[in-house]
């Protein structure tokens, strides 16, 4: 399909624009909703690590920093929540800037520092207590308002959500095909190489580490206002870890073995008592059994089961292989 | 003054402790070139060991510290044998690595709480304390068990290294594990003797952290901030663990006294990335290749 990246969010998003009225006030709504702000994240944690081969271990930071910031200025300043999500979603993208002079750092050695970046941030959210509450967090969170529309009832967060994590799938697909998703292709292959064809490397690392910043922070903007409530614990480094862990089973470059991974690794603990419980456990076993297994994720294993079934599907694969002999 | 010098004697103690982790991170790094985030968790196993040999079991304190380091070489071999080894094979790239020691660490930690409980365990102590004075300054017993563990422990690895054939195989599998193979060097028992013995100093960090505050399944935390020391010796380089290990167990502590202990990550881990950008090679490194 010529367009299947703007067509397949699309029709997603369509067929999943009818899950309230089909449900109404169901908890799975909610859920949904958290799904889809979590895609936000993953997605955009995926760009670095999957697209880019950039590890970074302290990912809750950006998210973290979108949600206090959105909900310092909407409970405390009272600004109007669009202005205030904008307003976190520079302030992430802003604290991806900041660590721009890391990202020249050699890969293992990036990893170090994104993680003690985290660590940092971590701290901060627990130890200004005046502006963020330490350890108690924020409460009492106000609605989200959208203009005339309150974004307080399920259902209209839902579709607010939906649309936002609908619009970034598409601006990735976009990315992926630009000259940018083009040169992180290359950087991936080889740093070398995209560096003798004139691929200003550091450049196109920052500017990737910033838009996966904003969309850890539009994700966090959403997540204050959708439970009213922020705890620090939420923006540790187990976090990051939870997002590592569905980055790397979703796998690959695109984003639908992610968007699964997410939905599956949040869909399990919420349904089943015992996976909620030894959720660390088995965070831990499947980022072990992946890497050492199927280090290319679920759409590693889809691509394999593709090409597997290509020759009975495609002719032109066929021909283009008796072509090549 | 005093205040400052006494507290940067305690820091020499949980400074010895750091050297010995710092030290199985940068041996790790050495021979594989690799980052390993199982590694403090490794010592929480150690701690974990030494609770079980001295409270449950009663065995003396020499003992259970030559568990805890047999403990942590056994857990770290196995992490090689089972994960990290397949994956080389493989010719899988350091992302994977690291990943995959972030899921090992967390498999530890978690089956920890399974098997000793989410409590924190200090071990069995027989009578008060005895403190001695060294020109008027404190010294607890624990302080100079720890040191003479860690020194005898530094002086062993440093003859393991440069005076054994051993030591020998696995400097040169170190340095260039191509032709080490060519020559006939045991390139693989190098770099499972390599795990073995920072898994070793690991577990003995872990039954030193206990004897002192005590055991937990989340100390590997703790643990962590040795990546810090390993930096600033320049990662990689062996007696610059050693130094940076000892540097910043007394930074901890001078902080502790004169700022807050709740600074002290936020210290730890700011230094750590101001010396990646601003000293990446730290005291005895190499330079760090930047893009």
């Amino acid at each position: 399909m010529p367009h299947s990246h703007v067509v397949l969010p699309v029709l997603l998003a369509a067929a999943l624009a009818f899950v309230p009225s089909w449900l109404g006030e169901h908890f799975f709504v909610l859920f949904l909703t958290n799904v889809f702000i979590f895609c936000i994240l993953t997605t955009g944690l995926q760009l670095l690590v999957g697209a880019s081969g950039i590890l970074s271990l302290g990912h809750a930071a950006f998210f973290g920093v979108g949600a206090y910031g959105t909900a310092l200025l909407t409970s405390q300043m009272s600004v109007p929540f669009p202005l205030a999500l904008i307003a976190g979603v520079a302030l992430a993208a802003l604290t991806g800037l900041i660590m721009s002079p890391i990202i020249r750092l050699r890969e293992i050695y990036f990893a170090m520092a994104s993680f003690a970046f985290g660590i940092i941030v971590y701290q901060v959210f627990i130890q200004w207590k005046s502006l963020t509450g330490g350890h108690d967090g924020l409460i009492m969170i106000p609605f989200a308002e959208l203009g005339p529309i309150t974004l307080g009832t399920n259902a209209s967060f839902y579709y607010f959500a939906l649309v936002l994590v609908t619009l970034q799938l598409i601006l990735f697909g976009i990315i992926q095909r630009a000259p940018l998703g083009r040169a992180l292709n290359a950087i991936r292959q080889s740093e070398a190489g995209a560096r003798s064809v004139g691929i200003n490397i550091t450049a196109v690392k920052i500017c990737v580490i910033v838009i996966s910043a904003a969309c850890a922070g539009l994700a966090g903007g959403l997540y204050g206002h959708l439970y009213g409530s922020l705890s620090p614990t939420t923006f540790s480094w187990h976090q990051s870890v939870a997002l590592l862990t569905m980055v790397v089973i979703g796998g690959g470059r695109g984003v639908w073995g992610v968007v699964l991974a997410t939905f599956v690794l949040l869909y399990l603990p919420n349904q089943l008592r015992v996976v909620a419980e030894y959720s660390e456990f088995i965070n831990g076993l499947l980022l072990t059994l992946f890497m050492v297994l199927m280090p290319s994720g679920l759409s590693g294993l889809g691509r394999a089961m593709s090409s597997a079934f290509a020759p009975l599907l495609s002719r032109r694969r066929v021909a283009s292989e008796g072509a090549a002999q | 003054m005093y205040d400052a010098i006494q507290s940067a004697i305690f820091g020499l103690t949980t400074g010895g402790v750091y050297a010995l982790l710092a030290l199985g991170f940068s041996l790790i790094f050495q021979t594989t070139g690799l980052l390993s985030f199982a590694h403090p968790q490794v010592m929480m196993i150690g701690g974990m060991v030494g609770y079980t040999a001295l409270s449950a079991i009663g065995v003396p304190y020499a003992v259970a510290a030559a568990l805890c380091a047999l403990a942590g070489a056994a857990v770290s071999v196995l992490i090689e044998l089972l994960v990290l080894g397949p994956i080389q094979k493989r010719k899988g790239s350091d992302l994977h690595m690291i990943v995959a020691t972030i899921g090992v660490g967390l498999v530890l930690s978690s089956a920890a709480v399974l098997i000793w409980g989410p409590y924190s365990l200090p071990y069995p102590k027989d009578g008060p304390a005895a403190e001695f004075r060294l020109g008027g300054f404190a010294l607890s017993e624990s302080n100079i068990t720890v040191l003479a563990t860690v020194t005898v422990t530094l002086i062993v690895f440093q003859i393991l290294l440069k005076r054994t054939k051993l030591g020998l195989a696995m400097r040169a599998a170190a340095s260039d594990p191509g032709t080490a193979k060519l020559v006939g060097v045991p390139v693989r028992l190098a770099i499972l003797s390599g795990y073995a013995l920072s898994g070793a100093l690991a577990g003995l960090a872990g039954v030193l952290i206990g004897s002192m505050y005590y055991a937990s399944f989340d100390m590997g935390a703790s643990g962590l901030k040795a990546l810090c020391a390993a930096v600033i010796g320049g990662f990689g380089s062996l007696p610059g663990a050693v130094l940076g290990g000892f540097l910043l167990g007394i930074l901890e502590s001078v902080s502790t006294s004169f700022l807050a202990a709740q600074y002290n990550e936020t210290l730890i881990y700011g230094l750590l990335i101001v010396i990646l950008l601003v000293w990446p090679q730290g005291l005895f490194g190499r330079r760090v290749r930047k893009i």
